[in-house]
C-alpha cells in the first residue's frame, strides 16, 4: 500500500494550508415555501472528520447537495477548498467525492469494470487505472469481490463499492450521506474503520449518520443542525461540556446509599445528588469542586468507596438536549 | 484514455447479454426467411415484379422498424439512468452532457444501425434477379440510415425531456408518426386542394424521402432532376437528427434530476364525481390492484387527444369518401380511411403493450409487489386486478376502433367502389376477429414481461416482438398478393394461412406467457435481493405464491 496513489496527498495536519476545506457563509436553500436552510456558517478544517448531526429533514442532505455541486443555494456562498461551489463547481466536483444516501448501481457490471469505468469518467488514464482500481478495492476490502456482479453483493457490499467508486480519483474532501444506513453492526463497524483510515491518509470527511454513539467515538468535530439553522459547530467535546450543567459523577459504596447521599447533598458544591440503579449519581458545581472533594468527603463520613468516575455525555443526550425534535 | 465510457459501458453491458449479435442474427435471418416467403409466394407475374415487390417490401419493413427504434432502444436511455439514481453520479465526474448524450447515442446506434446493415445484403438480392438497381438500393439504406438517426435522436430527447418512460414512448411514437406520416399527409393535402407541388411541407418527411429513395430516375425526367434536391434533403434530414440529439446536451443542468411525481388522487385522477365515486369504491373492494392501477396509471391525456384526433379524422374520410361515388376522390379518402384505421390498429396496440409492461414492472422495481403478495391481495387477484384495470381503461378506445372497423366495411361496400374490394373486406373481418385476441395476448403476454425482464422498455420490446412482430410480417405476404392483384384464391388461401399462424403463434405465445407468470412470482422471491433482515416477508412471499401456484411450487 505504500505506492498507493491516494496517499498522495497525505500530509501533516500542521502542514496543511490555513484555507479550511469547506466554508460556507450564510448559505440559504428555499423549495418553494420551505426553507431547507437558513444562514448556515459553518467551517471545517483540512483532515477534520468531522461529524453532521440532525433529524431527518434537518438540512443535512440539502447542504451536502450543495457541497457536490447538485443544487445552487438560494442565497449565501459555500467554497471548498478555497473553491466557489457555483462559480467554479467543474474543479470543485473533481476536488470532492459524494457518497449520496441512496445512489444507484450498475446491477449488470462486474464490482472492476464498474470502478473502471468511473475511472475512465474521470478521465484517469487507462494505464494508471488498474493499479488505482485495485488500491481503492484493497482498501475498503472488496478485493475479493473484484470479479462479482454487483446486482449480486449485499447491501454492505454495495455500500463498500460506493465509497470505492468515491475514492476512485483521489479526492482531498469526502461528503458521506449516511454512509452506515442500513448496515449490520459488524459492516458499520468496517465501515467506520475504514473512515479512520482515510482520515489518517490526509483526506477530510463530512459524515452525516444517524448513529450518534459511532460519530462520538469517530469524529474530531461536528456539528448540529436544526430546521435548516446551525445550533453548533466544533470540537465534539465542546458541545458536550456547552450542553452539560456542571460535572456529574457516578459513585458506588459498599453500603449505606442513604447515609453517602445525605453526606454528599450536605455540601455546598454539590447541586444534586440521587440513587440509580444501587449507584449515586452526584452533580456538582463545575468551578468548585472534582472527584477528590467527593471521595475526602465520603471516606471522612465513614462511607466504604468502591468506585468515583466522572460521567461523560453521550452525543445522543446532549443532540436530545440542544435539539427540539423540530423537522420541516 | 477511453473514448466515450458511457458508450463503452453500455456496449460492454450489451455484449455480455449478447442481445446485440441476436439482433444482428436475427435481423439478417428474418430478412431471409422473408426473401424466401415472399419469393414463393403465389403472384402472376414476371420475376422482375416480384423481385420489386420483395426489394419494397422489405424497405418499408426495415423503415417501420427504424420508426420505432427511438421507441424501442432509446425513449428509456437517460430515464432508466434517473430512476436508478446513477444519472447524478455521472455529472460528479468529468463526463459533460454532451459525453453522456453522445455515449447513449453510440452505444444504441450501434446496435440498431447493426441491424439495418445485416438486411443490406438481402436488400441486395433483388439486384441480381433484376428489376431493382443497385443505386434504389443505395438511397433506400442511406434513407434508413437517416430516418433511424432521427428517431433515436428523438427517442434520446424524449428520454431526457419526459416524466416517465411511457411519457416518452408515446412522445417518441407521436413525434416520428407526426414527421413521417403527418408531414407527408399534410403536402398531400395541400397539394391536391392548391394543385401544386407537395414537396414543401414535404421536406422533412422521412416517409416522403425513403419513398423518393427507391424511385427509379430513368422513369421521368422530373424525378430525375428533383434528385440534387433530395440528397440535400437528406442531408438537411441528418443535420436535424443531429440537432435534436444536440437539444439534449443543451438541456440545464437542473433539469437531468428525476422531478418529484404526484399520484394524484382518485378523485382528482379522472375528475370523478357522484354515482362514479360508488363504482370506484366497489372496485377497490372487489379488486384492490385494479383500483390501484387506475388510481396510479390512469391513461395518459396525450394518448386520449390524439385517438381521438385520429378517430376524427377517419369519421372524416369515410363520409367524403361515400359522398363521392364513382369518382377518384371516392378512391383516395377510402385510401386516406383505411391508412388511419390501420394508425389507430398500431397505435392502440402499442400503448396497450406499454401499459400492459408498466404497472407490474414498477411494482416490482419499487418492491411494493412482494408487499402486495404476502398481503391478502395475493398473486391470483394482482393478475386479475391488473388484467381488470387495462380492460377497462382501455375498452372505450378498442370499441372505437371496432365501430371504425364496421366503418370500414360500409365505405368499402358503398355505390361507386369497385369491385374487386372483397379482398380487403376479408381482411377488415379477419382484422376485427385478430383485434380482440391481440388485445387479451398483450395483457397476459405483457404482465409476463413486467415481470421478467429488467427494465420497463426491454418489457415493452419484448411484449411487442413476440405479440405484435409475427403477425405484422405474417400479414405481408397477403398484403402483397392484394397489392399486385392476386387471384381471389391465392388472396383467401393467403388470409387463411396467416390466420392459422397468427393463431398458432398466439396461442403459444400465450400459453408460455401463462407459465411463465405463474413461475414468474415464485422466481421473484428467489430473485430480488432482500435484505437478510427481510427473510420472514420472503418466507410469507414464497408460502402465498406456493400456495397459489402448486405447479410451478413443484417445478
Amino acid at each position: 500500500m505504500n505506492e498507493n496513489p491516494l496517499r498522495m496527498n497525505e500530509q501533516p495536519a500542521s502542514a496543511a494550508p490555513p484555507i479550511p476545506a469547506v466554508q460556507t457563509h450564510g448559505l440559504s436553500r428555499v423549495y418553494g415555501s420551505m426553507t431547507a436552510l437558513s444562514n448556515l456558517d459553518l467551517t471545517v478544517n483540512r483532515a477534520d472528520l468531522f461529524g453532521f448531526i440532525g433529524s431527518n429533514g434537518a438540512g443535512k442532505t440539502t447542504t451536502l447537495r450543495i457541497l457536490a455541486t447538485f443544487l445552487t443555494p438560494s442565497s449565501g456562498r459555500a467554497e471548498v477548498l478555497g473553491h466557489d461551489v457555483v462559480r467554479d463547481a467543474d474543479r470543485v466536483r473533481h476536488l470532492i467525492g459524494y457518497m449520496p444516501d441512496f445512489f444507484g448501481v450498475y446491477k449488470d457490471m462486474e464490482v472492476t469494470e464498474y470502478l473502471d469505468f468511473f475511472g475512465a469518467c474521470y478521465k484517469i488514464p487507462a494505464a494508471v487505472r488498474e493499479k488505482t482500481v485495485a488500491d481503492v478495492l484493497e482498501l475498503v476490502g472488496l478485493t475479493e469481490k473484484r470479479g462479482a456482479l454487483i446486482g449480486a453483493l449485499s447491501r454492505g457490499m454495495q455500500q463498500r463499492l460506493g465509497l470505492a467508486r468515491v475514492l476512485i480519483h483521489d479526492p482531498q474532501l469526502l461528503l458521506l450521506d449516511e454512509p452506515a444506513s442500513g448496515l449490520d453492526p459488524r459492516a458499520r463497524i468496517e465501515m467506520m474503520a475504514i473512515l479512520q483510515e482515510l482520515q489518517r491518509m490526509g483526506k477530510t470527511i463530512i459524515i452525516s449518520s444517524h448513529i450518534l454513539s459511532e460519530l462520538q467515538t469517530l469524529c474530531n468535530r461536528c456539528a448540529i443542525i436544526e430546521k435548516g439553522r446551525l445550533i453548533y459547530s466544533g470540537p465534539v467535546q465542546g458541545v458536550r461540556s456547552d450542553s452539560q450543567v456542571g460535572r456529574v459523577f457516578r459513585v458506588r459504596v459498599a453500603s449505606g446509599n442513604e447515609r453517602a447521599l445525605d453526606l454528599l447533598r450536605a455540601r455546598p458544591e454539590v447541586i444534586e445528588a440521587s440513587e440509580e440503579d444501587g449507584r449515586l449519581r452526584v452533580t456538582v458545581r463545575d468551578d468548585q469542586a472534582d472527584g477528590s472533594v467527593l471521595a475526602d468527603v465520603l471516606v471522612r463520613g465513614g462511607s466504604r468507596l468502591v468506585e468515583l468516575r466522572e460521567e461523560e455525555l453521550g452525543l445522543e443526550e446532549v443532540f436530545l438536549r440542544v435539539t427540539k425534535g423540530e423537522t420541516q | 484514455m477511453t473514448l466515450l465510457p458511457v458508450a463503452h459501458r453500455e456496449l460492454l453491458v450489451d455484449a455480455r447479454n449478447g442481445g446485440g449479435a441476436w439482433a444482428r442474427f436475427l435481423s439478417g435471418l428474418g430478412g431471409v426467411g422473408l426473401f424466401g416467403l415472399l419469393w414463393v409466394t403465389p403472384m402472376q407475374s414476371q420475376p422482375q415484379v416480384v423481385s420489386s415487390v420483395v426489394f419494397h417490401t422489405l424497405a418499408w419493413l426495415s423503415f417501420a422498424y427504424a420508426c420505432l427504434a427511438g421507441a424501442l432502444h432509446t425513449s428509456d436511455a437517460v430515464g432508466r439512468e434517473k430512476r436508478s439514481g446513477t444519472l447524478g453520479l455521472l455529472f460528479l465526474t468529468d463526463l459533460t452532457a454532451l459525453d453522456v448524450i453522445l455515449g447513449k447515442l453510440c452505444a444504441t446506434g450501434a446496435r440498431s444501425v447493426y441491424g439495418v446493415l445485416a438486411l443490406v445484403p438481402v436488400l441486395s438480392l433483388p439486384v441480381m434477379v433484376g428489376g431493382v438497381s443497385g443505386g434504389q438500393v443505395f438511397r433506400a439504406v442511406v434513407a434508413l440510415l437517416v430516418t433511424l438517426l432521427l428517431s433515436l435522436s428523438l427517442g434520446l430527447l424524449a428520454s431526457v425531456v419526459a416524466r416517465d418512460f411511457r411519457g416518452a414512448v408515446t412522445a417518441t411514437v407521436l413525434a416520428m408518426s407526426g414527421l413521417s406520416a403527418g408531414l407527408d399527409g399534410v403536402g398531400w393535402a395541400v397539394a391536391l386542394r392548391t394543385g401544386t407541388s407537395p414537396d414543401a411541407a414535404r421536406q422533412w418527411s422521412p416517409m416522403a424521402m425513403m419513398r423518393w429513395s427507391q424511385a427509379e430516375p430513368w422513369r421521368s425526367p422530373a424525378i430525375h432532376a428533383s434528385f440534387g434536391r433530395a440528397w440535400k434533403r437528406q442531408a438537411l434530414l441528418g443535420a436535424g437528427a443531429l440537432a435534436v440529439a444536440a437539444a439534449c446536451v443543451r438541456r440545464r443542468r437542473s433539469d437531468w434530476t428525476e422531478p418529484a411525481r404526484e399520484i394524484p388522487r382518485a378523485s382528482e385522477a379522472s375528475g370523478l364525481v357522484g354515482w362514479r365515486h360508488v363504482e370506484w369504491e366497489a372496485l377497490l373492494a372487489s379488486s384492490p390492484y385494479a383500483w390501484l392501477q387506475r388510481v396510479a396509471r390512469p391513461v395518459p391525456w396525450t394518448f386520449k387527444v390524439t385517438f381521438g384526433l385520429m378517430a376524427g379524422l377517419f369519421v372524416v374520410a369515410a363520409l367524403a369518401s361515400i359522398s363521392r361515388p364513382g369518382t377518384n376522390a371516392q378512391l383516395g379518402a377510402a385510401g386516406g380511411a383505411m391508412l388511419v384505421l390501420a394508425a389507430l390498429h398500431v397505435g392502440l396496440k402499442l400503448q396497450l403493450a406499454l401499459a400492459a409492461t408498466r404497472g407490474i414492472g414498477e411494482d416490482r422495481e419499487s418492491g411494493g409487489l412482494e408487499m402486495l403478495v404476502v398481503s391478502g391481495i395475493g398473486p391470483e387477484l394482482v393478475q386479475e386486478g391488473h388484467r381488470d384495470a387495462l380492460v377497462r381503461q382501455y375498452r372505450g378506445p378498442l370499441m372505437t376502433v371496432y365501430a371504425c372497423q364496421f366503418g370500414m366495411a360500409a365505405v368499402l361496400s358503398a355505390r361507386g367502389m369497385p369491385p374487386d374490394v372483397g379482398a380487403l373486406l376479408l381482411a377488415l373481418v379477419l382484422g376485427a376477429a385478430f383485434l380482440w385476441i391481440d388485445f387479451d395476448t398483450l395483457l397476459r403476454v405483457g404482465l409476463r414481461h413486467g415481470l421478467k425482464e429488467r427494465g420497463p422498455q426491454a418489457a415493452f420490446r419484448a411484449t411487442v416482438v413476440r405479440v405484435l412482430l409475427p403477425g405484422w410480417i405474417a400479414v405481408l405476404p397477403l398484403g402483397v398478393s392484394i397489392v399486385t392483384g392476386g387471384s381471389a384464391t391465392v388472396v383467401t388461401v393467403l388470409a387463411l394461412s396467416w390466420l392459422a399462424f397468427s393463431a398458432y403463434v398466439l396461442k403459444k405465445v400465450r400459453k408460455r406467457a401463462r407459465i411463465d407468470v405463474e413461475h414468474g412470482f415464485m422466481q421473484l422471491a428467489a430473485e430480488l435481493p432482500f435484505d437478510t433482515d427481510d427473510w420472514e416477508v420472503r418466507d410469507d412471499f414464497r408460502r402465498a405464491a406456493g400456495a397459489q401456484y402448486p405447479s410451478a411450487r413443484a417445478g
